[in-house]
């Protein structure tokens, strides 16, 4: 079998996205990578140009930009291929600020230069189909869940007999890897499950959850299943990508009851949530995850282990105090969900801002007039682009381009078949999302 | 002069009004009976019409219902149950040569109801193709996006056929060339930009940055942003 080279980094909305290359090709494009049409990173889902704005990273002439191998993400994959995850730059080799990599980066960078360093993990949610991603699209993903539709309790170990072959492959491979995982359970719908990863550093973390995708949805085809990361693609519970996250000082937990770093990493938090919906939920189907009752947060809260909250501050041991993060949902970019997350934490920190005080009943039951999280794509994209703290920190140009982009998508959805009064999850959404998400 | 008399020379302007998140289809519509409002005869058949007229599209979920109420008219997304007039078009190929008749449900009952929606749907631009272009050079010539030339190309043979150019040298410029028909849907908002560019109806000539651009105060003057 030949060696193939893969090197690959993520769109905004999150597909991976690269070339394969020779071994020959990939030492004679180092250090500056492989070339791509920049225009990729300006295309919808469906592969639509996104025609309306422009940003001053865009070459004039549908030009090239390169994508930059990081050499320390190097796995090696099944079937004898060597990947890399790489940032996109332009033909000059600057940072792209549309670039999902390169945005958390920049906010990792700040976030030490205050004197902290994160650890977080990701818990993945997300569908199992008894098709195959072939049956899928052939059913025009009329499919169902795997197992009993009958089944809607959580934890239910009686159902590992149908998921423990698919999920033991995956781990394995994932232990191939170098991808560390603690724990996967039955979730609380037909076909949904979680996997929770191993903590680490905000962007080995986020390459991980991107690789963990891409694993899942490879063993699931190779046993015959499809996984979708859609939020809700089914009319149940839907699919959320929950982030925990410390922050740590010269190697010592700096969250904790009453510590002032957590203090003020939740008042960040919690003044750029409305803000940080657009990235957290980016899609049409994402908003139909967020509604009240359903284990989402639909307001800009926190809480002692309050899991009805946006923000869950978990202190019962010091050496673990930590804040889950709960709005995203499953289809979102991790890269952008954690550099939103960090953007926010961060100007908490240099601000030195006030948290609101806890809530500690359920937050789904609090007065109509207190404050709620932007409930469509439209509406959390005029939050995030009137956030003046997160647009300072992840840059007009991409607050710019990632704002237009969803509302091209809301253009998109109303348009092109979309129906804004279905009750159900629709057809659109099911085509537009279900395998690229 | 009696007040009676006087009376008739009494403008009503009639008002406007969207549901809140309006979806792009009832935005459109809004803006084209802002358009038709500004026509004094138009204006004042809008003052008289009184009952619901839904407009459904005959290829996917897009409705509208248009409640007027003398003057007062309101728009919102979807068929009414109580909707007087039901119109079935294809809101994708509306004015386009060849396009699908529209059904008409409920005309026999309501006839001047759907006479006048009718008219007030489908306002007149004074001027036709170059009048259109000249009412958005108007409205967008001040904005950062827009060209600062735009030269507008009429490929129909006849009395259409000609050029009209705005702006003046110096700047980023954008060529649109196209059938009369098509000049006039694009600059009133009656067609999207990048649809009838990407569907061979107009063409354009310009840099990439500039037609991109143009794209998007089209849309906005499509969805009736400012």
């Amino acid at each position: 079998v030949t060696p193939l080279i893969r090197v690959e980094g993520t769109s905004l909305e999150g597909p991976l996205l690269g070339k394969h290359i020779s071994p020959d090709k990939f030492e004679h494009c180092l250090p500056e990578g492989l070339c791509l049409s920049d225009f990729a990173l300006a295309m919808d889902l469906h592969g639509t140009p996104e025609l309306g704005w422009w940003g001053g990273w865009r070459s004039t002439t549908l030009g090239d930009m390169f994508l930059r191998p990081d050499l320390s993400t190097k796995v090696e994959l099944a079937h004898d291929i060597t990947s890399y995850l790489g940032d996109f730059t332009t033909i000059e080799g600057t940072p792209l600020p549309v670039c999902p990599r390169t945005l958390l980066r920049t906010q990792q960078a700040r976030l030490a230069a205050l004197g902290y360093e994160a650890k977080c993990a990701f818990e993945l949610e997300f569908f199992v189909t008894e098709e195959r991603i072939d049956e899928v699209r052939a059913k025009k993903f009329k499919v169902t869940p795997l197992g009993s539709p009958n089944l809607k309790m959580v934890y239910l170990t009686q159902r590992a007999p149908e998921f423990l072959p698919l999920m033991r492959a995956a781990t394995e491979r994932l232990e191939s890897m170098g991808i560390p995982w603690e724990a996967f359970n039955d979730e609380a719908a037909p076909g949904q499950f979680e996997l929770n990863l191993a903590p680490a550093d905000p962007l080995t973390m986020a390459d991980r959850v991107v690789r963990t995708k891409q694993v899942l949805r490879e063993v699931a085809y190779e046993h015959g299943r499809a996984v979708t990361f859609m939020a809700r693609p089914f009319d149940v519970y839907g699919s959320g990508l929950h982030l925990h996250l410390s922050l740590w000082r010269d190697g010592q937990p700096a969250f904790g009851a009453g510590a002032a770093a957590m203090h003020h990493w939740l008042g960040g938090v919690v003044a750029t949530a409305a803000g940080a919906v657009s990235i957290c939920t980016p899609t049409i189907n994402a908003f139909r995850r967020q509604v009240d009752f359903a284990a989402v947060p639909t307001t800009p809260t926190w809480g002692e282990e309050n899991k009805g909250a946006a923000f869950r501050t978990v202190t019962r041991s010091g050496s673990v105090a930590r804040v889950e993060h709960r709005i995203a949902s499953a289809d979102a970019n991790p890269y952008l969900v954690l550099a939103a997350y960090l953007a926010g934490g961060v100007a908490g920190l240099e601000e030195k801002l006030e948290p609101p005080p806890p809530v500690t009943g359920l937050p789904w039951g609090l007065p109509e007039d207190y404050e709620r999280l932007p409930a469509s794509i439209t509406a959390a994209a005029d939050a995030l682009a009137t956030d003046v703290r997160l647009r300072e920190r992840l840059g007009d140009e991409f607050v710019h381009h990632w704002v237009e982009g969803r509302k091209w998508e809301w253009l998109m959805f109303h348009t092109g078949g979309g129906d804004p009064d279905a009750k159900t999850v629709t057809d659109w959404e099911l085509t537009r999302y279900f395998e690229w998400v | 002069m009696s007040g009676r008399t006087a009376s008739r020379y009494v403008e009503h302007v009639p008002t406007i009004t969207l549901e809140d998140h309006a979806p792009p289809i009832v935005r459109i519509l809004g803006v084209t009976l802002r358009r038709a409002a500004t026509q004094p005869r138009l204006a004042r058949r809008m003052g008289k019409l009184r009952g619901r007229v839904a407009l459904r599209s005959t290829t996917d979920p897009q409705a509208v219902t248009i409640t007027f109420d003398k003057g007062a008219i309101h728009l919102t997304h979807g068929v009414h149950d109580e909707a007087d007039v039901v119109i079935g078009l294809d809101f994708n190929t509306m004015g386009q040569p060849g396009a699908a008749k529209p059904t008409v449900k409920g005309a026999a009952r309501h006839p001047a109801l759907a006479l006048g929606a009718a008219k007030v749907l489908d306002p007149p631009t004074p001027g036709g193709w170059k009048g259109a272009v000249d009412a958005f050079w108007s409205w967008a010539a001040a904005d950062p996006t827009c060209p600062g030339q735009l030269r507008v190309v009429c490929t129909d043979d006849g009395d259409d056929k000609g050029d009209v150019v705005k702006g003046g040298p110096g700047g980023t410029t954008l060529e649109v060339h196209g059938p009369a028909y098509a000049l006039l849907n694009v600059f009133t908002g009656g067609d999207h930009f990048g649809a009838a560019l990407l569907e061979g109806r107009v063409r354009a000539v310009g840099d990439f940055p500039t037609l991109t651009q143009f794209t998007g105060l089209i849309t906005r003057l499509l969805l009736g942003d400012a």
